[in-house]
């Protein structure tokens, strides 16, 4: 299996990076798994982190996948990376029947997601390959099933409910990105 | 045409395969998980998603594994670390799909059956 690597990294403009550096340089750095350490923020909640870039290149038989962030990256966001990430090596036919593999856009699409609506506070989602290539973000507790489908054609659609009640959303993410947001608050026991 | 007709055109329902029957799939690692609030593993509605061809999912039938007296676990040969998720053929009729013998030369008791992710959301 080809080995697949991560670089994060946080991208600032001067007076960020001004400010920022000597909060941050204090922190913890990543496990060793990944290709570079990085910085990790404090169990504070933050703004929404922006992604600069995405990036998914091969290198002869490693996978790299780069992140580019306006800030330090939660060690939640980066778990959930490095699930998308882990995604990206199975080979046609993976679930034993006729699966494709999946789509570097699919993992690229599914990052931006995380990095949109994932709070250090919100549980790690599972991150799971669907047989048409996509990606599922799914998270069942605190009395909750939260799934959220990026399908290969990049479409973006989730499924909530709420267990007992009967209270559900099946619905396009375009509009709704609130009430999804809403059902991860939900998750974080907010 | 809707994916129901299409199916019970293309793939025809066998009455003869009793309601009772179940119907085998496997279930790869990524596919199953714990469920924090049902308190047990299940699988991933991705488990049962439609391939792009359209065609139903590839199950197989324990009556007939059995009959052959050979183990269940003939369908997991290969397959480490997989779980097997189970419905009967009355089920996935209930939800207006057929169940469609298709013996393949490897595993005679491979049949076409279920659609879509219906029977996740019914606490499979």
């Amino acid at each position: 299996m080809p080995e697949t690597k991560i670089v994060a990294e946080n991208e600032y403009g001067l007076a960020e990076a001004a400010i920022l550096s000597e909060r941050w340089l204090s922190a913890t750095t990543l496990p060793d798994v990944l290709a570079r350490p990085a910085v990790v923020t404090a169990a504070v909640e933050q703004p929404s982190l922006v992604l600069r870039r995405v990036v998914i290149r091969k290198q002869g038989p490693a996978l790299f996948v780069e992140v580019y962030a306006n800030r330090p990256m939660s060690q939640t966001f980066l778990k959930s990376v490095e699930a998308v990430a882990d995604l990206l090596s199975l080979p046609p036919g993976w679930n034993s029947y006729s699966a494709k593999p999946i789509e570097h856009r699919s993992a690229t699409q599914a990052i931006r997601l995380l990095a949109e609506f994932l709070k250090p506070s919100t549980p790690l989602p599972s991150v799971v390959p669907t047989v048409r290539g996509g990606i599922q973000l799914e998270w069942h507790t605190k009395g909750a099933n939260v799934e959220i489908y990026i399908e290969s054609s990049n479409e973006v659609s989730f499924f909530a409910e709420e267990a007992g009640s009967g209270k559900s959303s099946d619905v396009p993410l375009s509009g709704h990105e609130n009430e999804l947001m809403s059902w991860l608050e939900r998750l974080s026991g907010k | 045409m809707g994916i129901t007709e299409d199916c019970a055109k293309n793939f025809p329902n066998d009455p003869t395969i009793a309601h009772g029957v179940a119907l085998l799939r496997r279930v790869p690692p990524k596919h199953f998980y714990f469920d924090d609030n049902l308190g047990r593993w299940r699988p991933s509605s991705a488990a049962f998603e439609d391939d792009e061809d359209g065609d139903p999912m590839s199950v197989y039938r324990q009556d007939l594994i059995e009959a052959e007296g050979g183990p269940i676990r003939r369908i997991m040969v290969g397959h480490e670390g997989y779980a097997l998720a189970s419905l009967t053929a009355g089920q996935v009729r209930s939800k207006d799909q057929t169940v469609h013998p298709d013996p393949l030369p490897e595993e005679s008791s491979h049949t076409l059956g279920p659609k879509s992710f219906v029977f996740w959301k019914d606490r499979l």
